[in-house]
């Protein structure tokens, strides 16, 4: 439990130092968020003074910063130019899209990559090991930019068997029943979703692969063997389960995700999501919602890293007598 | 050989087969009202409250939910109101001394809550758009009005400070009327946190029935009795960021629009069955523009501070060519700061001529001497500069480069300097660049050169970013804009473009055409230079053509 309280302390001085930076650091970048403002060639500068002062955006960086504090600490995380709406709703409308994509891809690429690398260890230098790499390594391989195209193009454009883009129909007709609904949003997610297993599963499935084989030369699985345990029994009890460290640490790492969600496929597919809302916030200078989408991000990072170490804990017991020694000797 | 002629002939002929009516409508007759139009954009609106409104995706559904005292006509002329038809006002009459307009409204009209148009409206929205807190673009616009004053519930008055050509224009075209019963109360310095800048209530042909951030924007045709209510039931613009996503909607069928196909999708479009090209005249141009100060503002700028430098690079460049090449015969080549579709273009304007030799003597001439590796010196300094450029726009980036291999051969060292676009604007407005490739998309009327290339738009702030000051060039558009008659404007903007054709304040590029995707079981009408959906609301979907998305139980399952 104190092991807890001192994570989330140290996750609470780290969201605190990222939003910062990500505050001064968009502030220093060439433009505002009255680009597209300024490309009109009647607005003076008295009026564009007056639109920065609107939105709070007048005065120094330091000025600027104890104002969003002053904010923030009534929940407030500031206005979006670009959306003509408060940062927290443009989070909260695009979050759930994200979640639902990132989740469903995640729990695919994980379980699917654990059960490729579990069996590329099984059948360790066999055709089936080299076979299975040789598809991850040109998997993980591919620019996620141009999958998407790939897949857009291949299964939207030349064989039409998905939608071109966005999470739902919205013409779908009033008789429509629940299930058409939901083959709707499936079809929708079918090719983002299928974008981000193939990137995903490749990194997983060796890191699964390189575990498994590391844990099938220990000791005690020879031990194990040596006692007569089933082969079987020893990959899965002895040496899976051991091996499992290293892909719930990565699967941790992968939590922000989650709310970052995938820039370029969410893009691609005009998912609205949280990568997407990020990159376009980006790109219009949306000072506010930056810094709400790094705090909502850096938020995942430490609620991910510390789930995933009490995981581990939890998997692998030598790595809580690690952290107990850790804490004694400090 | 053949086969080479004919490769270079097919574009040609595919943008011969464009603009003959090729791609004409279907002939058959509007049927009833009713039907969907899906528009794939890959914007989306900042805000639906005019006065506040800049991007260019919500000027489109603000003129489609809101209305004006009058709309501009297809000429687009802004002198007097020739051309102008009554939208809100049912008719106008002008007073004697021509100083002011008196406005009768549509009794009829109203505002998609229920509620009466009535002449306070009218008199609130200039109110509104003219308050310094509003920091409305339009507000310069603007400035010739002195008062809008209603003197009875239909009627209302707008008075000018002087009499000025296009005095009807400046008060109709920019004036969306808005709902004063609705905004009263809104504090004018927070407008955009007003509950309408995303639920509009206007009263055009379309009111908006949902806006879904980052994913759609619909309005529905605004059936209440008392108007004559548009042709279409829906309008869907569905919002794809990528615009490779956004026209793929448009070629697998799930939308019906996209209006911005790149040369090299129109073969894709004319072979599409359910398809037909749409092109219109815009009224955008880019240009390469040279800037004429040096970094600190005050003195001239080292290279192109000399007109003989600047007269020299435009006749090293083959516009004609890289007009081609970046945009086939979607576009012409540029001759100024206007259009063929604006009020001020002279069809007699000659451009400086290609001319390669000339442009190497005039180099010579000026001191810059080839050295041993091609490129020009004078006084120990080589002749480079940069060409600032916005990433986000291929056909710059193209035009960049072409331009730098063309330099090239007269000697000159000119490398692309490209920035995302916040970046290019924040450069463009501090004026830290030696050239930039910028597009202008310039009001109707010809005022437009006012911001961006006289004397007054180079002050701090303005937005004749290259410090182009030329008092004969000045008084010729200070005249343009005093002139009654259209012809006698006319001429005072062809003398003011000769003046800038000497100059060569810039190398004048491309006037690129609208192209737009539509599915072919609409019928457009009424594609306006730089407004395409102006006339949206009379487009037709002829009943025995409709599809599923077409019926008007589609999408209620949302």
């Amino acid at each position: 439990m104190r092991a807890l309280i001192q994570r989330l302390w140290q996750g609470l001085v780290v969201v605190a130092i990222v939003a910062t930076a990500a505050f001064v650091l968009v502030r220093l970048a060439p433009g505002d968020p009255f680009a597209a403002a300024l490309d009109n060639a009647r607005l003076t500068p008295a009026m564009r003074e007056q639109w920065r002062i609107a939105y709070g955006l007048d005065g120094s960086i330091a000025t600027q910063y104890a104002r969003w504090i002053g904010a923030l600490v009534h929940g407030d995380l500031g206005w979006s130019v670009s959306m003509s709406q408060p940062v927290t709703r443009a989070i909260a409308q695009a979050l759930p899209y994200s979640l639902l994509l990132m989740g469903i891809a995640l729990l695919l690429s994980f379980t699917l990559g654990m059960l490729l690398g579990a069996l590329q260890a099984a059948r360790h230098d066999r055709a089936t090991d080299r076979g299975i790499g040789v598809v991850t390594l040109i998997g993980g391989s591919m620019p996620d930019f141009w999958l998407a195209l790939v897949l857009l193009l291949g299964g939207a454009y030349w064989l039409r068997l998905f939608p071109v883009g966005g999470a739902s129909d919205p013409l779908l007709p009033l008789a429509a029943t629940g299930a058409t609904v939901l083959l709707d949003r499936l079809r929708h997610l079918a090719l983002p979703v299928l974008t981000l297993v193939i990137l995903i599963t490749s990194p997983v499935a060796r890191y699964q692969r390189a575990a498994l084989l590391d844990r099938l030369r220990a000791e005690w699985v020879r031990t194990a063997t040596a006692k007569g345990v089933s082969s079987g029994a020893v990959f899965r009890r002895h040496a899976w389960r051991t091996a499992l460290g290293p892909v719930v640490t990565l699967g941790g790492l992968a939590l922000p995700a989650l709310v970052g969600g995938a820039v370029f496929v969410e893009r691609v597919f005009a998912w609205p999501g949280m990568g997407r809302l990020a990159a376009s916030a980006i790109a219009a200078r949306d000072y506010h919602l930056v810094v709400g989408c790094v705090i909502a991000g850096a938020v995942l990072v430490v609620i991910g890293s510390t789930v995933a170490d009490l995981l581990v804990m939890r998997l692998d017991p030598r790595a809580a007598d690690d952290e107990a020694n850790d804490r004694q000797h400090a | 050989m053949t086969g080479f002629r004919l490769l270079r002939l097919l574009p040609l002929a595919v943008l011969a087969a464009c603009t003959s009516g090729a791609d004409a409508p279907p002939s058959t007759a509007a049927g009833s009202t009713g039907g969907t139009i899906v528009i794939a954009t890959p914007g989306e609106p900042d805000n639906l409250l005019p006065p506040i409104t800049v991007s260019q995706p919500g000027l489109q559904v603000n003129d489609l939910i809101y209305q004006k005292l009058a709309t501009i006509g297809d000429s687009l002329n802004t002198v007097g109101d020739g051309g102008f038809t009554p939208d809100l006002a049912r008719r106008w009459t002008w007073a004697a001394d021509s100083l002011s307009v008196t406005f009768v409204l549509d009794s009829a009209a109203h505002w998609h809550d229920g509620r009466p148009v009535r002449a306070a409206d009218v008199a609130f929205s200039f109110a509104l758009f003219s308050d310094p807190r509003t920091a409305s673009p339009a507000a310069p616009l603007l400035a010739n009005v002195e008062s809008v004053v209603a003197t009875d519930s239909l009627t209302i008055v707008a008075r000018f400070k002087k009499r000025r050509p296009e005095a009807f224009y400046e008060v109709v075209h920019q004036l969306y009327i808005l709902p004063a019963h609705l905004l009263k109360d809104t504090d004018r310095s927070q407008l955009a946190a007003s509950p309408l800048a995303t639920r509009p209530v206007g009263s055009g042909a379309f009111r908006l029935t949902q806006w879904v951030p980052t994913q759609l924007v619909e309005l529905a045709a605004d059936t209440t009795a008392g108007r004559r209510r548009a042709q279409l039931d829906r309008v869907l613009f569905t919002i794809a960021p990528d615009p490779v996503t956004a026209f793929t909607r448009v070629a697998t069928g799930e939308a019906d629009l996209f209006e911005a196909v790149r040369p090299d999708k129109v073969a894709e479009v004319r072979a599409n069955p359910q398809l037909r090209l749409v092109l219109g005249p815009s009224l955008d141009y880019n240009y390469l523009g040279f800037n004429l100060r040096d970094a600190s503002g005050q003195a001239p700028h080292p290279i192109f501070g000399d007109l003989t430098v600047r007269r020299a690079l435009t006749m090293a460049t083959d516009r004609r060519s890289i007009v081609a090449n970046i945009f086939d015969s979607l576009a012409v080549q540029a001759r100024g700061p206007f259009t063929t579709a604006s009020s001020s273009n002279d069809p007699t304007l000659v451009p400086l001529p290609y001319a390669v030799d000339s442009a190497n003597t005039l180099l010579d001439a000026a001191g810059w001497l080839r050295g041993a590796d091609s490129i020009r010196r004078k006084n120990g300094k080589s002749l480079s500069f940069g060409m600032l450029t916005p990433s986000s726009s291929s056909a710059r980036m193209r035009a960049a480069v072409l331009l730098q291999e063309q330099f090239r051969r007269v000697g000159v060292d000119a490398t692309v300097e490209a920035v995302d676009f916040p970046g290019f604007i924040d450069r463009s407005a501090k004026r830290r660049f030696d050239a930039l490739i910028n597009q202008w998309s310039p009001d109707p009327g010809p005022g437009s050169v006012n911001d961006t290339w006289t004397t007054a738009g180079a002050a701090p702030g303005g937005n004749n970013f290259g410090n182009y000051r030329n008092p004969a060039f000045d008084a010729q558009v200070d005249s343009g804009l005093a002139a009654f008659q259209p012809a006698q404007m006319r001429v005072h903007f062809a003398q003011a473009w000769r003046i800038m054709t000497h100059d060569a304040p810039a190398i004048w590029l491309a006037e690129p055409r609208r192209v737009m995707a539509v599915h072919k079981r609409i019928q457009t009408v009424g594609v306006r230079p730089g407004a395409w959906w102006a006339g949206l609301a009379q487009w037709t979907i002829p009943a025995d053509q409709r599809i599923a998305r077409d019926l008007p139980t589609a999408g209620a399952a949302r």
